[in-house]
């Protein structure tokens, strides 16, 4: 009676040898590729680098305006539970598989769970910064034996473990792999380090994070690259070709592979996003900088040229939308650990300094900065070149959010306000009040998550809207 | 090996030779009671089972020489047609001389002489003995009705089996037995043709393209002309045997076997006319553009001159409904067309079978040959299918029996191109401006033979909202099933025992089917760079179904008191299913149906599949007195759709009956001839459609990430999934009184679904899986009664008049729901009804607001809370009503504010009706009178509730779509007395889904007037004619209904959530046949 289909592989006869593995792991980062626009809208819509363009998209005019409700469909998480449950798959029967595949000896299955691990803690990092408390599953899904619904565990038990992933996927992590958009398109030590500095910066584990930013500083694989190489933008090399040696992360695209996104789309063609004015104004304090127009975005229509040009200062267009999405780069460990020291006391403050200094002076801007004198302005230096390096690279938002919510929203102010510098026109007073209410700077549960899950509760703020 | 088979063979040859070695021979000469010699004459001999040993015929002068195998107790046989069959103990005799009578009865009455055996179901059990209930169903009944498909004809014949039919050629009609009992498995009970399953479903795994193949009734394969009768199993006891596919009912079709006799030929042939009953009254040409004008000009008067600037461009700048002779396309826009007309048509029908049977002693066989043709009165639909069936039936002796039936059709059905999204071309003519030609106009202003369809007018396009030419759609486009069908049934009893038999039965079932479709450019308008430019599709299925069944059968009479059945069976069923499907657009031509090279690639699919199931059935059954009956059995069924765990179910079922008629104090009494009170319960259960809906599928995502090849699960394996199971308790009573002529039963019954079937339930995402298949949640029930009449009021030799009526009710209702059930979300809109399923309410049912009329005044708008006093606002004002976030004007339509807050939203629905009707009949009466017999039939519905679309669809009056003439009552002015609101384009909310389309679709349909003269019988033996009627039948001759749209007979649709919605389908036309019947 046991029918098996001819045209089908069934789950019973999967996990039968390392390339079943590896080819699940490969499948996590095609649901990365997928959640780009989570990566692009989570990070940047509710900041102030980047503003809406001429295309109304009513959810994403919503998003920007915090203007959130449950049925907007930006706010799915299910791409990163897909990569999660995949990582779970692989955490539990790659072992499995060692008996049943010769070939696949201990350390290239520990390899692989280091993967799965970093993709893990990858998602669930994503996932409590937008959504603070979010169902911590660490079991997968094969069949329908273990119940579907899950409540809601606390974003502490989240960062908990997403740290404890990450240290254990130290061990065997790669520091090098045979390709280069291996290295830099799949996990790799520095890649867990700079995950794991982020994180530690989230939990004021300020020292360790110092710890994590110095050891892919001293890691001598990726370092800064020349901001000016010959008189040409060499820092644009960054994003065109990419795979650069300042990269540490980046989601892989490539149109000879049919594997492109919709960076050019949302970015060029139809319009959503282009730079906002507040940034506009930034970069034309400093004409030096070789980060402003022509670069991170073009002077005739303020669209994010990064993404749409072949190199700086020029009109070239890209051939093809198939532009990596970065998640982490050198520039942002110096930064990081920049934030970690001003958060260490005053007497770091001028190490902090130095290391924006350095990020400037690749810049092309000559005039260092000089320590100043409270924290929240040392932190604004800090944050405020981070801005200028990562226009439209999803981190805006999570850089003031994480600012802000320390020791018990201290500089929620600083929030509001730098929130408001990247609105324009009579909405700023609602939106103001809004934020006031700190439950507001987090993301409302999709609809229908609620619906098939009745363990779950709506996020605080939201749950009158539903 | 091959020693052994060569040492094997010469054994077997020597055994052989052994046998053969000294071969008596008796001869003799066989004449008739004259003296006379016959030629011809069959002698043969037989062992004391029966067994034919050897055989002879004599020769032209009657003389025959026959060998005699040396065994004992031999008996020669010898017959001739004509004359009695003579057998006489073989006593070694050296030579035998034998005379054989006339036989006058063969003569006369073979018909008569099929036999009186006491019929016995397919446990060895008679009816007169069953526990359960069953109705039986005789086709000469309806051999005066032309129709393609068998179920048409049954309609409102069988109780509590609702039947609603299709009425385009060969479609399919959806048929239920005591009501809808799964939400999500099939709810269409089983069909058994000759005790074989023969499956009407189509496959769940084969989902592309299957728009049409939906709609294509599998029981078209199967001609009318051929079935003896059909027997309808309710209940949990009766429908045992058959398990879980016939958890829903079960239909047992019998077809016609050769009788013993002469050889019989007989032919019929029908024809008939369909007419459709005018459609609703559309607008013409110039109505249609004034209240297009009227309404953008309400529109621009809501809104202002500034905001309602886009409308008035519309209103000046669109020449299709200015007056502008001098636009190119003048003529074509000028012209008054009734589109509906324009696709219609008259259709006609035309069956003519011929069937040849006979029989002897031996064997008996009947050969049948059919060909039909149905033209259907939407243009461009028709079916013609040619089918044939061999049956044979061979006795080697008391002990062994086989018989085959073969048959094979071939059906060709042609319809029009369809998708879904795509609207019906009566939908869609329906709503076609009228004051457009179908045709370009020439210069002479005559309409040349070239389509007009403009790749966009002011209606929209096929791009954006799936607008065509409805005339060059039914004329043009192609939609052709080809199906083709062989069966073979083959059967081998055997009595191992005088009490013990054993059955064997295989059937093998294959099926082929190809579908071409085709889209040519005339009918839609587009550019060559649009995906439905000249699009064709090709889809080919092939199944193949293979059943078995071993059955044994110890029927033993103890004494007089005592008597026992048991029975034994071991099923097994394999379905097998290919198919392939291909959609191009871009094809070379327009002539050209099949994809072609070059053409761009739509959609490609392939399938393939395996099912199997398997049973073991054991029933026994106890008769004490004759009187006093129990019965129980256990069935043990696996499924290969289920996961292991779950794959084996038993079903038990118990049942018990009395006889109490034959009780001596009421047969005193001699009221009644017999009385019988059935009692039984039963489980069954519905195993989830598709192959594997349970196993886990790992399906690779291309491109992968890089260079890495990407895999994941694409469905999750389901360990839990069960079987849905149905409960159900009967109780019967049968009655036969006034000397065998009134025939009655009642029934009562309550079938409990529990552990339902839920279909794509939708995960939480954090399981990084969508949706799962199936899950089993829930509990449903179905209640109702039957009860069935026939009655003979007069037999006389000259006179007959009798009566027949079923009524029958069917309650359904969801007892527990669901607990992850995910309703659809309602969307304030125009048109739309809120679809739930609540605890309690029976599915089918609708929500959605009540209608009031119309807004008389500026006054009659403004808001009232609950108890009728004006809302006001902060500041003091009164406020105006709302549909949703507009505002209400005079002539707008007026809904009731159900929590008095001044708006109209969600919160303002309430229960509206429900798709199941309360009751169902059929009843009729026929009257013979020396040789003419009337017979009538008709049908009833009663108490359904209907959403009617088509009127939402002609009645709006917001849209370009051409509407009913009923809007020409449309409110204008205040005083107009009208329910119908003002015209007003592209705003407001003047039809929301309210009780305003949702009408009571309750009929009573004559549904059969025949009337038949039968020859005398004194005049056709002249010509050696048997048999020659003459009839004349009228179908759907009148319907008595209150329903407003063409056809008060709305089919059900799958969709769980919105049973019955009209939209438009074909109509049953009226029709008229001609007809006659030939034997000899």
């Amino acid at each position: 009676m046991d029918v098996i289909p001819e045209n089908e592989q069934i789950s019973d006869l999967y996990w039968a040898n390392k390339e079943e593995v590896a080819a699940v792991l490969g499948a996590s980062y095609v649901q990365m590729q997928k959640s780009l626009q989570q990566l692009v809208v989570w990070g940047e819509a509710r900041g102030n680098g980047l503003a809406l363009g001429g295309f109304v998209d009513v959810d994403l005019q919503r998003f920007k305006l915090f203007d959130l409700t449950p049925s907007n469909e930006l706010v799915k998480w299910g791409n990163f539970y897909t990569i999660i449950n995949y990582a779970n798959m692989v955490i539990k029967y790659a072992p499995e598989v060692v008996a049943k595949d010769p070939s696949f000896s201990e350390p290239i299955m520990q390899s692989y769970l280091s993967e799965a691990y970093f993709l893990r803690a990858l998602s669930y990092f994503y996932l409590a910064r937008n959504f603070r408390d979010v169902p911590l599953i660490l079991e997968p899904y094969m069949n329908d034996q273990a119940s579907f619904e899950m409540e809601k565990s606390t974003q502490e038990a989240v960062f908990n473990q997403i740290i404890t992933d990450l240290e254990g996927a130290l061990e065997y992590s790669k520091e090098v792999w045979p390709t280069e958009w291996e290295t830099k398109g799949r996990s790799t030590k520095w890649a867990i380090y700079a995950t794991l500095a982020d994180v530690y910066l989230w939990t004021a584990q300020y020292d360790k994070a110092i710890i994590a930013c110095n050891a892919v500083i001293n890691s001598g694989r990726v370092g800064l690259i020349a901001g000016k190489v010959n008189s040409k933008n060499n820092w644009y090399t960054i994003f065109n070709p990419g795979n650069s040696n300042e990269s540490i992360f980046e989601i892989q695209f490539d149109n000879t592979k049919n594997q492109t996104n919709s960076l050019v789309s949302w970015f060029g063609s139809s319009y959503n996003w282009v730079i906002s004015p507040y940034m506009v104004t930034a970069f034309e304090w400093n004409s030096e900088d070789i980060r402003g127009a022509g670069a991170t975005y073009s002077q005739a229509d303020y669209k994010v040229w990064k993404y749409l040009g072949a190199e700086a200062g020029t009109g070239v267009p890209r051939t093809y939308s198939d532009q990596n999405w970065i998640i982490y780069r050198m520039a942002d460990i110096y930064l990081m650990k920049a934030e970690a020291l001003v958060m260490k006391g005053a007497s770091y403050y001028t190490d902090a300094t130095e290391l924006v200094n350095t990020i400037r002076a690749r810049a092309g801007i000559s005039q260092p900065l000089s320590p100043l004198s409270t924290e929240i302005e040392m932190l604004d230096q800090v944050l405020h070149e981070k801005a200028l390096e990562f226009v439209g690279e999803g981190k805006r938002w999570y850089d003031l959010l994480r600012v802000a919510q320390r020791n018990n929203y201290v500089y929620k102010d600083y929030l509001i306000n730098q929130v408001l510098l990247g609105i324009s026109g009579g909405s700023a007073p609602v939106i103001r009040s809004k934020l006031l209410n700190v439950n507001s700077h987090y993301l409302p549960i999709y609809i229908d998550e609620l619906q098939a899950n009745s363990l779950l509760e709506q996020n605080p703020y939201y749950d009158n809207l539903n | 090996m091959k020693v052994k088979l060569i040492l094997v063979l010469s054994l077997f040859c020597w055994v052989l030779a052994l046998r053969g070695q000294q071969p008596l021979i008796l001869r003799g000469k066989i004449t008739d009671s004259n003296g006379y010699p016959i030629p011809g004459a069959t002698v043969f001999v037989e062992n004391q089972d029966k067994r034919n040993l050897k055989g002879s015929s004599t020769d032209a002068n009657g003389n025959y020489r026959l060998e005699i195998p040396i065994l004992p107790d031999l008996t020669i046989v010898c017959s001739s047609i004509g004359y009695q069959i003579k057998r006489i103990p073989y006593t070694n005799q050296p030579s035998l001389a034998i005379t054989l009578n006339d036989d006058v009865k063969t003569l006369d009455a073979v018909v008569v002489q099929g036999g009186k055996a006491v019929e016995k179901n397919n446990l060895g059990i008679t009816y007169r003995d069953q526990v359960s209930s069953t109705q039986r169903f005789e086709m000469k009944e309806l051999e005066q009705m032309p129709f393609t498909s068998v179920e048409s004809g049954l309609q409102g014949r069988l109780a509590n089996v609702d039947i609603v039919a299709g009425a385009d050629p060969g479609s399919k009609s959806s048929i239920r037995i005591r009501g809808t009992s799964s939400l999500n498995a099939n709810s269409e009970p089983l069909i058994v043709v000759d005790g074989v399953p023969y499956p009407t479903e189509i496959s769940d795994d084969f989902n592309f393209s299957t728009a049409n193949d939906e709609d294509f009734g599998s029981l078209v394969n199967i001609s009318p002309n051929d079935i003896e009768s059909i027997e309808v199993l309710k209940d949990a006891a009766a429908t045992a045997i058959w398990g879980s596919q016939g958890a829903n009912g079960v239909l047992l079709f019998t077809t016609k076997k050769g009788k013993k006799g002469r050889t019989q030929f007989s032919f019929s042939s029908k024809l008939d006319v369909k007419k459709e009953a005018e459609h609703i009254p559309l607008l013409d040409g110039s109505q249609y553009v004034s209240l297009i004008q009227d309404g953008v000009w309400n529109t621009v008067n809501d809104l202002g001159y500034q905001n309602g600037l886009s409308y008035i461009n519309l209103l000046y700048n669109t020449n299709e409904i200015n007056f502008d002779p001098s636009w190119v396309y003048f003529d074509e826009y000028n012209q008054n067309t009734d589109w509906v007309k324009e696709v219609t048509q008259i259709g006609h029908f035309e069956d003519n079978s011929f069937s040849v049977s006979g029989g002897g002693d031996k064997a008996t066989y009947r050969v049948s040959l059919g060909y039909l043709n149905d033209i259907g009165t939407t243009k461009g639909t028709k079916f013609n299918r040619y089918n044939s069936l061999v049956s044979v039936n061979y006795r080697f002796s008391n002990k062994l029996q086989v018989s085959a039936d073969m048959s094979y059709s071939l059906s060709d059905r042609n319809s029009y191109w369809t998708e879904d999204g795509t609207g019906s071309p009566r939908g869609v003519a329906m709503n076609r401006m009228p004051n457009m030609s179908p045709w370009v106009i020439g210069d002479d202003g005559q309409a040349t033979s070239e389509y007009f369809t403009p790749r966009i007018n002011f209606q929209g396009s096929f791009a954006d909202n799936k607008l065509y030419n409805p005339l060059a759609m039914v004329n043009e486009s192609v939609n052709n099933t080809t199906g083709e069908q062989a069966r073979v049934i083959f059967r081998l009893m055997y009595n191992i025992l005088p009490d013990l038999q054993y059955t064997g039965t295989v059937g093998f079932d294959a099926r082929s089917t190809k579908n071409r479709k085709f889209l040519p450019q005339s009918v839609t308008g587009v550019l060559w760079t649009d995906p439905y430019f000249n699009r064709g599709s090709d889809m080919l299925s092939d199944d193949l179904y293979l059943n078995t069944e071993n059955k044994f059968i110890y029927n033993k009479q103890i004494s007089d008191d005592h008597q026992i059945i048991l029975s034994g069976l071991f099923q097994t069923n394999e379905a097998k299913r290919f198919s392939y499907a291909s959609e191009t657009s871009g094809n070379a031509s327009a002539s050209l149906s099949d994809p072609t090279a070059g053409a761009a690639v739509a959609n490609m699919g392939s399938g393939n599949t395996l099912t199997r199931k398997t049973a073991l059935i054991s029933n026994a059954h106890y008769t004490f007195m004759g009187k006093y009956i129990i019965n129980g059995g256990y069935r043990w069924e696996a499924n290969s759709s289920l996961g292991r765990n779950h794959r084996w179910a038993g079903f038990p079922s118990i049942g018990a009956a009395w006889q109490f008629g034959d009780e001596n104090f009421l047969k005193k009494l001699g009221i009644i001839q017999m009385g019988k009170l059935r009692l039984s319960w039963g489980k069954s259960g519905n195993a989830p459609s598709g192959a594997w809906p349970y196993l886990g599928i790992f399906q690779p995502t291309t491109p992968g990430y890089m260079d890495m090849a990407a895999i994941g699960p694409t469905s999750m394996q389901l360990e839990n999934l069960k079987w849905e199971t149905i409960t159900q308790t009967d109780v019967g009573i049968d009655l036969t009184m006034l000397d065998n002529r009134l025939n009655i039963t009642a029934e009562w019954y309550d079938r409990r679904t529990t552990d339902l079937l839920q279909k794509d339930i939708t995960l939480p995402s954090s399981t990084g899986f969508g949706k799962m298949k199936f899950y089993n949640s829930g509990e449903l029930y179905n209640k109702g009664w039957e009860f069935i009449l026939n009655y003979d009021a007069i037999k006389k030799e000259d006179f007959q008049l009798s009566f027949n009526l079923n009524v029958s009710r069917n309650r359904n209702e969801v007892v527990e729901l669901p607990d992850n059930l995910q309703f659809e979300n309602y969307e304030f809109k125009n048109g739309a009804y809120a679809h739930k399923i609540v605890e309690g309410n029976p599915i089918g049912s609708f929500y959605g607001y009540r209608y009031l009329g119309v807004y008389q005044n500026v006054d009659e708008t403004y808001a009232r809370d609950i108890n009728g006093n004006l809302i006001h606002d902060i500041n003091g004002e009164t406020t105006i009503m709302k549909n949703g976030i507009r505002k209400v004007y005079p002539g707008d339509a007026k809904y009731q504010d159900m929590d008095g807050n001044g708006v109209i939203d969600q919160y303002d629905i309430v229960y509206l009706g429900n798709a199941m009707p309360l009751f169902t009949s059929g009843a009729g009466f026929s009257i013979r009178y020396k040789s003419f017999l009337l017979t009538t039939f008709f049908h009833g519905r009663f108490g359904q509730k209907v959403v009617n679309s088509t009127r939402i669809s002609t009645e709006n009056m917001q849209g370009t779509g051409n509407q009913s003439t009923a809007v020409l009552s449309r409110w204008r002015h205040e005083g107009d007395i009208t329910d119908i609101p003002r015209a007003l384009y592209g705003e407001g909310y003047n039809y929301l889904g309210s009780d305003r389309f949702v009408e009571d679709a309750s009929f009573v349909r004559l549904k059969m007037l025949s009337l038949r003269y039968s020859l005398p019988k004194s005049f056709l033996s002249r010509y050696g004619i048997q048999r020659f009627d003459v009839f004349t039948t009228m179908q759907d001759l009148y319907t008595w209904t209150d329903y407003s749209g063409q056809d008060p007979e709305v089919s059900l649709s799958s969709n769980i959530y919105m049973l019955s919605e009209d939209k438009a389908s074909t109509p049953r036309p009226r029709r008229f046949a001609l007809g006659i019947m030939l034997n000899f």
